[in-house]
């Protein structure tokens, strides 16, 4: 009997049951572009036939529309009714005036436009945004924001550095969105999070809710929904590392009670936080910097860091103001 | 069981490779006018699509995912990722096979990542909508979800309803235990063997698609 690949063999097909020998024969029919084609029209007729799971498409489609990118209202310039007392002359300087100060306040609308939030180094500051989320910044942090952007349903920050966002769920399911390096954006819905936003990654970690990354890659926009423990590494070209933590909040979240916890960090990256944070410039002499740290430490300020650091293994420190030398006392102790 | 005589009106006709791209002897209209539509407007185009396939593609995820959240949110990112690098544009074959291609695709990267927390291989490039499949690739993702569903089907009732009750209804464990009458421990157990079995396979998958992957 010879075997005709047609609708009722996929079926068989899809339901499973098909022999060894017939799937050799699917196996070659997929070879051509329009079997693959005719594959997937099958495909869905059998899964149309055979639902597995009732869901609402317009449900699903609306919000798709809140999802994708909304194109900004232009802005209206209204005539204001003192003109009519104007001689015909000055209407026309009143329209190149107009004119000017839209030039001008387009081309600085970065400046007047956006509220700037910068903490120093060693700093850590809150505030809550006018529509309730509360943002706590690390130290050595830019967050930038729309003056006029919550009164607007899209909600949008620029992040330069480190925060933590607590955003809150509107009723309309408005999104907030955080830009952060490598053109990384993270779009929620109401929910706690981390950004680190520093030096060529950006590290996003979720606590609470749910929370979506868009990122992109070499020819198109990837997206990655994450879930309260995940947390996701993107670097320079796009490129992303994912994983999953059981849920230690303190652990991201510690610098806002100066608390630091390491598990088998290495010493390099210590020095990258001390520089990020505080401001220092640190030097490691080879030794240490083959050396990990595990622990949790309570540090306020630099000095207090170090000194933790100091008692923990036996080195030397070199500072001369905001450069420091770290060197092992016995350099022949290798780790 | 014998094929039936009626099934020569269903039989594989050579088909004419337009201008317009696919075109199919028994559904000639079913996705011009979602064409039309993404040319005026790709707004109307995109919920078109949703009306078309939104059921069928959760459909065909949740077979492999099993759960009703993650199904969905799947879904909505195939739909938001073809919006966002405007594929409409690009693409000349059928949305129809593209999308359920993409969606099966991040189910099976969504069962990797979940079960056995490696990164699994990129099998479709998303950028290139009309580029050819290996056979292998689709064939192994129905291998894979039938032994899924073999898995799930011959699990003793109670763990059944259990795993099916946590996963796809995202029921709790105190929520189960207490309906079902049982206890805490026990909803823990069957679930966490449901998942290990399921991890297993995964793992065998895995090393049978790579290795078809490498021979290419």
């Amino acid at each position: 009997m010879k075997t005709v690949i047609n609708k009722e063999l996929l079926f068989i097909h899809f339901e499973g049951r098909t022999t060894p020998l017939q799937i050799e024969l699917l196996r070659e029919w997929l070879q051509t572009p329009e079997h693959q084609q005719l594959y997937y029209q099958w495909l869905q007729e059998w899964e149309r036939q055979h639902p597995q799971i009732i869901t609402d498409a317009d449900d699903a489609y609306q919000q798709f529309l809140q999802q994708i990118d909304t194109t900004p209202q232009p802005v209206v310039v209204r005539p204001i009714a003192m003109w009519n007392r104007w001689r015909p002359g000055a209407y026309w300087m009143a329209a190149s005036v107009v004119l000017l100060l839209l030039t001008v306040g387009y081309l600085t609308r970065d400046y007047w436009m956006m509220r700037t939030i910068a903490t120093d180094y060693g700093e850590i500051r809150s505030i809550v945004l006018s529509d309730g989320t509360r943002v706590t910044l690390n130290a050595n942090s830019e967050l930038q924001l729309s003056r006029f952007a919550f009164l607007t349903p899209s909600r949008e920050v620029f992040l330069k550095g480190e925060a933590e966002f607590a955003v809150v769920h509107t009723s309309a399911h408005d999104q907030f969105k955080v830009h952060a390096a490598n053109d990384v954006e993270v779009v929620v819905l109401g929910t706690e999070f981390v950004v680190n936003a520093r030096r060529n990654t950006t590290r996003v970690e979720l606590t609470k809710g749910k929370v979506q990354l868009r990122y992109p890659t070499q020819d198109q926009i990837s997206t990655l929904t994450m879930r309260p423990g995940d947390w996701v590494n993107v670097s320079a070209g796009g490129k992303a590392k994912r994983g999953h933590q059981v849920l230690e909040p303190a652990v991201a979240t510690g610098w806002k009670n100066y608390e630091y916890t390491f598990q088998r960090t290495p010493m390099p990256e210590i020095a990258d936080l001390l520089n990020d944070n505080f401001g220092l410039t640190v030097q490691l002499d080879s030794a240490l910097a083959r050396r990990k740290v595990t622990g949790t430490f309570h540090a306020h300020n630099a000095d207090e860091l170090l000194q933790a650091l100091i008692e923990l293994f036996d080195i030397e420190v070199v500072r001369d103001g905001k450069a420091v030398q770290l060197k092992s006392s016995d350099p022949n102790q290798i780790q | 069981m014998g094929v039936s005589s009626q099934t020569l009106q269903t039989s594989v006709k050579p088909l004419a490779m337009g201008d317009s791209g696919f075109s199919d002897a028994n559904e000639p209209d079913a996705e011009y006018f979602i064409r039309q539509a993404f040319a005026t407007d790709p707004h109307k185009g995109c919920e078109l699509l949703f009306r078309a396939y939104y059921r069928d593609l959760c459909s065909t995820a949740i077979r492999f995912v099993y759960s009703r959240q993650v199904t969905e949110d799947i879904v909505g990112e195939v739909f938001l990722a073809f919006w966002t690098n405007r594929t409409y544009e690009k693409i000349t074959t059928s949305y129809r096979a593209y999308l359920f291609r993409s969606v099966r695709n991040r189910a099976y990267n969504y069962l990797k990542f979940e079960l056995s927390r490696s990164r699994p291989l990129e099998l479709f490039d998303e950028s290139d909508p009309d580029s050819v499949q290996q056979p292998d690739h689709i064939l192994q993702l129905d291998e894979l979800r039938r032994q899924i569903n073999e898995i799930i089907r011959t699990l003793p009732m109670q763990a059944q309803r259990v795993f099916i009750m946590s996963r796809f209804d995202g029921r709790s464990h105190a929520e189960i235990a207490q309906e079902l009458q049982i206890n805490h421990k026990t909803v823990e157990s069957h679930i966490t063997r449901a998942l290990s079995s399921l991890r297993v396979l995964l793992r065998q998958e895995f090393c049978l698609l790579l290795f078809g992957y490498l021979t290419l």
